[in-house]
């Protein structure tokens, strides 16, 4: 899953993209407005992180704009102005979620999670597929009911296919979701990851779960 | 009073009431003055009206009087009857007589007279023998009652008629009287007949009539030898031997006394109803005004309620207006030129100040912001720093670094909250300055040092001039505060390779700091604000987090501490000029 920081902070940007590149999010980060106002435009993002107060331009200005352009992207406002006002403002502007700081960790990475699901229209967070389950909260695997450990990128490219289940998805696709703008890897890597993916989830289990679409890319198998 | 609207009321009705009270004296004042003016002038007149027609009554009275008397006067006669003396008038003469002749007092004047011849016997008989006499039926009469009327002739022989009416009394007359009054004099007196008052006229005239009767002698009685013969001449013209008489004419003066009273009666009945209608008038009066006065005094009341009512209403719109402003919404919600002139000014500062509440409240409300943001940014990241730590094992050197992280962010927040703590001393008046002997050039000098390294990471030219030591009795701490801070400032807002000045010169009693920097500038509009506390001329400026905009207004806040002035000059683009002038004591 992939994560617009903008926050002008350095100090906490460096510990949240910590704290979600652990948690096998993909985070590119902008210290302030206009920059997040381009990166948000031009990547897919999964959410948008967004402080309120930023030099040049600020939060608020730039949920409007990217609402009234038809931007969907999901937005998290996460910021100091904690008064009821500010709240409704921000939420009213067209925030999915309003976090303030300080916060806890767990907190924002369960607010994501849920967004993710939402923008999956998927209530409950445990995806079952086959004899498959992915819990997306506690971050587990079990096929057949035998629990299956996973890296964050292996979960995170999982969790990225069975929300798309049944259709197929490209390299790039799968690649800029996965990796952020700092990852110098090609969308080679995501064959890796699929050889990897493969071997533990689909080894020794029958029917195959995921699928290759020569040419076009790969795919979780749909339902029966 | 606090209330308005009692004030008014009362002091209205209180001019009103003296306004009426004097008004309504006046009136009454002038009305009794024209009123007993008119009293004094018909009782005047009454009784002159009064005294005229007593004066016209006594005048007729008296005219009836002389008329009667001179009717009287004609009608006199006297008659002379030989041998017939009379006695009673001549007592006296009797009684001078008495010592000739002792039994015969009256006889010596008529043996006198008998026994004288020629003029003298003559003279003395006709004085003896004389009677006045009066036709009574021809008497004119005026009184109703005859009884009333008293006539009586005397003559100055001692002839005496007298009316009926008299009875056994008699109009007093004495010799002396007599002789008083002049031929044809008549004269008016009151005088008392048989104890009842009347009215007298004298009057004096010759006689006219006069006949002689001789006669028969009584029987018995030798005959006188003959008559006295008047001396030389016919009887007819023995004149000068005529005597005088006074006709008294009087009348009752009690029916004319009960005219008098009567009158009397009557003016005094009119007297007493002038006062009565005098009075009346003025009651009348009065009762008018007082209905008047309190009719008006209602009135008032009323008018006055309405007026004060109708007075006030812009003020309790108003009133009313101001009770709907709240810190939420400052404005006042209703156009103030619908209020009349008086209260407009009020409106206008009370919206003035209401706009700068408003400002100052959106002012404090952007600082709470700012100071949340401030404190809240660095403690969530100090706090998720330390989260993201803790979630793993780390290797030793990630845990320094997790730990100098934290150090920084502890000590931005102790800066932040050092400057904040700075602000509310300020505000509390706690703040002391600790005077001593300060050399400016060297704290200027140390203060340059200082901040050099910050300049130089900048590529930015710091230049400190300060010829000479300036001594100055002053916080060197304060001072330093000051100087430390415009120079952050013209450093942090500088543009690259640009330079920063501190001049330090000596002014008239005390010092000149200025800090100059080849920075963005400061826009006329914010140049009003800067000193103001989390004022920042770009809200959203890059690297806040040191001050938050508080280092103005704490420079601010030591200036005025210290009593001196600060002032900006700037031009957009070029740069800003800081200047501070500092009292030398």
């Amino acid at each position: 899953m992939r994560v617009l920081l903008i926050e002008d902070h350095r100090p906490l940007v460096r510990a949240l993209q910590q704290g979600l590149e652990e948690e096998g999010f993909a985070v590119d980060v902008a210290y302030d407005g206009e920059v997040g106002d381009y990166k948000a435009r031009t990547a897919d993002y999964d959410v948008i992180i967004l402080d309120v107060m930023l030099p040049k331009g600020d939060g608020f200005s730039l949920l409007n704009k990217w609402r009234r352009d038809g931007l969907q992207t999901h937005v998290l406002l996460l910021t100091a102005r904690s008064s009821l006002e500010d709240k409704v403002q921000g939420l009213d502007l067209g925030a999915d979620d309003y976090l303030t700081k300080p916060f806890q960790l767990e907190e924002l990475l369960a607010r994501l999670r849920a967004l993710i699901r939402r923008g999956h229209q998927a209530k409950d967070p445990v995806l079952r597929l086959y004899d498959l389950e992915i819990d997306t909260a506690a971050r587990t695997v079990k096929r057949a009911g035998q629990p299956i450990h996973l890296t964050p990128r292996e979960f995170a490219l999982l969790r990225f296919l069975a929300y798309h289940r049944g259709q197929v998805v490209s390299r790039s696709q799968i690649w800029e979701h996965l990796y952020d703008e700092n990852d110098e890897t090609t969308s080679n890597v995501v064959d890796v990851y699929i050889r990897y993916l493969r071997n533990k989830i689909d080894k020794g289990f029958d029917p195959p779960l995921i699928l290759t679409r020569w040419g076009e890319g790969y795919m979780l198998r749909g339902e029966e | 009073m606090k209330s308005i609207r009692l004030s008014l009321i009362v002091y209205l009705l209180l001019l009103l009431a003296l306004a009426l009270g004097a008004v309504s004296s006046f009136a009454y004042w002038t009305t009794a003055q024209t009123v007993e003016a008119r009293r004094q002038t018909t009782h005047d007149w009454l009784l002159a009206q009064y005294a005229e027609r007593d004066r016209r009554e006594r005048f007729k009275l008296d005219s009836e009087l002389l008329t009667q008397a001179r009717a009287l006067a004609g009608l006199a006669q006297t008659q002379t009857q030989w041998q017939k003396a009379r006695f009673a008038s001549l007592f006296s003469l009797g009684l001078l007589s008495a010592g000739l002749a002792p039994a015969g007092y009256v006889q010596v004047p008529l043996w006198l007279a008998e026994g004288a011849r020629g003029a003298l016997s003559y003279r003395l008989h006709r004085m003896l023998s004389t009677d006045v006499h009066l036709a009574e039926e021809e008497l004119p009469h005026f009184a109703d009652d005859p009884q009333t009327e008293y006539f009586q002739v005397n003559s100055e022989w001692g002839m005496l008629w007298k009316s009926p009416s008299l009875g056994d009394a008699r109009l007093p007359l004495d010799a002396r009287g007599f002789a008083r009054l002049r031929l044809y004099d008549w004269r008016f007196d009151d005088v008392t007949v048989a104890g009842r008052p009347v009215r007298r006229i004298m009057l004096k005239v010759p006689l006219a009539r006069f006949r002689v009767v001789w006669l028969p002698p009584p029987g018995g009685r030798p005959p006188m030898p003959s008559p006295p013969r008047p001396p030389g001449g016919s009887e007819r013209y023995l004149e000068g031997g005529a005597p005088a008489i006074v006709i008294q004419c009087a009348t009752d003066l009690a029916p004319l006394q009960a005219a008098r009273d009567e009158l009397l009666r009557k003016r005094d009945e009119e007297l007493a109803q002038l006062e009565a209608d005098a009075r009346a008038t003025l009651v009348a009066l009065r009762d008018r005004l007082l209905l008047i006065g309190f009719a008006c005094f209602a009135a008032a009341v009323g008018g006055g309620l309405l007026l004060v009512r109708v007075g006030l209403a812009p003020l309790r719109r108003l009133s009313d207006a101001v009770s709907q402003v709240s810190e939420k919404d400052f404005r006042l919600p209703f156009d103030g030129r619908s209020l009349p002139r008086e209260l407009r000014p009020i409106v206008e500062r009370l919206s003035q100040t209401l706009e700068q509440l408003r400002r100052a409240f959106a002012r404090e409300k952007q600082a709470a912001a700012d100071i949340s943001h401030e404190l809240r940014t660095p403690v969530a990241a100090l706090l998720t720093t330390l989260e993201v730590a803790l979630r793993k094992p780390r290797s030793a050197e990630e845990y320094r670094e997790v730990l100098r992280d934290c150090q920084a962010l502890g000590q931005q927040m102790s800066l932040l909250v050092e400057r904040l703590l700075t602000l509310a001393r300020l505000d509390a008046g706690v703040d002391t300055l600790r005077p001593q002997s300060v050399n400016v050039a060297t704290l200027a000098a140390e203060c340059a040092a200082l901040v050099r390294p910050l300049a130089q990471a900048r590529h930015l030219q710091l230049e400190v001039d300060c010829p000479k030591p300036i001594y100055l009795q002053t916080d060197p701490d304060k001072l330093r505060e000051i100087i430390t801070n415009l120079l952050h400032n013209a450093i942090e807002y500088n543009r690259p390779n640009g330079r920063v000045a501190l001049v330090v010169a000596p002014q008239d009693r005390g010092v000149c700091l200025e800090v100059r920097d080849t920075g963005v500038g400061i826009a006329p509009e914010a140049q009003a604000h800067i000193f103001e506390r989390f004022y920042r001329v770009d809200p959203s400026r890059e690297n806040a987090g040191l001050h938050a905009g508080l280092g103005l207004a704490i420079v601010k806040g030591y200036v005025d501490l210290m009593g001196g002035r600060i002032a900006v000059e700037s031009v957009e683009g070029e740069g800003s000029t800081f200047r501070v002038e500092l009292p030398a004591a």
